[in-house]
């Protein structure tokens, strides 16, 4: 379904992505994990478009990004780190505006409006504007956005940030019943939260993929948190070594 | 079409929804009803003057060359302008600024639509809300019909003129709110600009000799194509000057959007 083949992104002389090369089947849930600044939201927002690569292709369904932008882009909703709401909009507005954007046939927008409202617990806030909301419900309504086309594709980049443990859970719920029907990317540091809905794992650091497998395969015998530490300074180390080298080298 | 239909109206709901447009649209039709006044004022003076003259003098051609049209609509429409040029900056300088600031813009950015959809829309939409704001002031121009019978050709003409005034103000507020997410600048840098455009030819004036310069720079002004659809006058020149600057800053909008990664 999604299909990412050696994606790479500099920021003028920083590589921020280089060369991550991954695929997601149908109706899996992809963790998508590393630390800070590993080029995680940098490779989310060029699989949904919103930043070219450098170099590389994206697949969505068959469908090239950089080619066929506007067909990837009906297929995909995306949750960013920050919720891309308009803050003198209400809930409702908004969530019809986005589903005019989405290019939603107007049989299916009173259904879908619905449904992402009630999905996401917002029927008590429907009616507000969403600059009076608290960070926590901005988030669910930037998730009921995301959703709200039933897109074939989600993406999600830290969707639990700022949520209470209640609606934590109740999220974590919401993406397993999407999962059904949905294939979902979801980036998060909460390594418990993968190894509970996610079907597979993958680790990134420094612009690089360095761990890529089913959940079901790697936690016999260690947890999730102790592998990602693991490769997390692992690969620090050996930096460091490498910068310890190069002087040598040189003298 | 469906998809800038739907940017037109988030752009005008936007607009509607905050007290920004409420404020800008008082001030500009106070200022625009003041200076309103003040050319029908000093028009009602010299009137009864010249009327007093010509009675004095028993030859009514003294009154022959003064009327509503250049004495108070052209006026009128000039001060109009004059206006434009403080407030279109502070009206465009939201557009994309506030977008990239409050980070909606990966919500325009991953809506199936493409960049000249995105651009067309902002475009249109607030130029859409620069005329609701500015054509109330017809009614001040139909208290001229009530009372007396000025020509239509100018007042439609300078309609017009201010018009495309407005799509040339508007074009370069967005090229300024795609440079920066801080609307002041933004608004700083339309200001500028338009300013420029206002007053290049007065550099013209102390090198009279020089044609060539002198020529390119007063057909660059805005203020020598807009004075002659002011005074009823419509050239084919003016226009495409006015559609080529439109376009030019809609498509410099695009470089910079393109250069932030908008696809």
């Amino acid at each position: 379904m999604i299909k990412v083949d050696q994606l790479v992104k500099h920021y003028g002389p920083h590589r921020a992505v280089q060369g991550v090369s991954f695929e997601v089947a149908k109706g899996e849930i992809l963790g998508f994990l590393g630390p800070n600044g590993a080029g995680k939201t940098t490779t989310m927002r060029m699989i949904t478009g919103v930043l070219p690569p450098t170099s590389g292709s994206v697949h969505i369904d068959g469908f090239d990004v950089s080619q066929n932008p506007l067909e990837v882009k009906q297929r995909i909703g995306y949750l960013p780190e920050t919720p891309p709401v308009y803050l003198d909009f209400k809930v409702k507005g908004y969530l019809k505006l986005v589903m005019q954007l989405k290019k939603v046939p107007s049989s299916l927008r009173t259904p879908n409006l619905d449904w992402a409202i009630e999905k996401c617990g917002l029927q008590d806030v429907a009616h507000k504007l969403i600059g009076n909301l608290s960070k926590g419900f901005r988030q669910r309504v930037g998730l009921a956005g995301a959703i709200i086309n039933k897109p074939q594709v989600l993406i999600l980049d830290e969707p639990t940030v700022g949520l209470d443990p209640k609606q934590i859970r109740e999220i974590r719920k919401m993406i397993q019943e999407l999962s059904e029907e949905h294939t979902i990317i979801l980036s998060t540091h909460i390594l418990p939260e993968v190894s509970m809905i996610c079907d597979r794992a993958t680790i990134i650091h420094g612009g690089k993929v360095v761990l890529d497998q089913r959940i079901k395969d790697m936690t016999k015998d260690r947890t999730l948190e102790e592998i990602f530490i693991d490769i997390i300074s692992k690969d620090q180390t050996a930096s460091a070594e490498d910068l310890k080298a190069t002087p040598k080298e040189e003298n | 079409m469906d998809m800038i239909w739907v940017m037109i109206k988030k752009e005008l709901k936007q607009y509607f929804i905050s007290p920004i447009a409420y404020v800008v649209m008082m001030i500009y039709l106070t200022l625009s009803g003041f200076f309103f006044f003040t050319n029908m004022q000093t028009f009602s003076d010299q009137y009864q003057r010249l009327k007093n003259i010509s009675q004095y003098m028993q030859d009514p051609s003294v009154l022959a060359q003064f009327n509503l049209n250049g004495m108070v609509i052209a006026p009128s429409l000039g001060s109009m302008l004059f206006v434009f040029l403080y407030i279109l900056p502070l009206v465009m300088m939201r557009s994309l600024a506030e977008e990239e600031k409050q980070k909606t813009d990966e919500l325009l950015r991953t809506s199936p639509m493409t960049l000249n959809q995105v651009i067309a829309g902002k475009f249109l939409g607030s130029l859409s809300f620069v005329l609701i704001m500015f054509l109330p002031t017809l009614v001040f121009m139909s208290m001229l019909f009530m009372y007396s019978s000025p020509e239509w050709g100018p007042l439609i003409t300078g309609y017009v003129g201010l018009t495309l005034f407005a799509g040339v103000g508007v074009a370069i507020g967005l090229f300024a709110s795609s440079l920066t997410e801080n609307q002041i600048i933004a608004a700083v840098i339309a200001f500028v600009l338009l300013m420029i455009l206002l007053m290049v030819d007065r550099l013209t004036m102390s090198m009279a000799d020089r044609d060539i310069i002198t020529g390119v720079l007063s057909y660059l002004s805005i203020g020598g194509h807009v004075s002659n659809m002011l005074r009823g006058v419509i050239d084919s020149r003016d226009i495409v000057y006015f559609i080529s600057f439109m376009f030019f800053f809609l498509f410099m909008t695009r470089r910079t959007m393109e250069a932030k990664g908008w696809r």
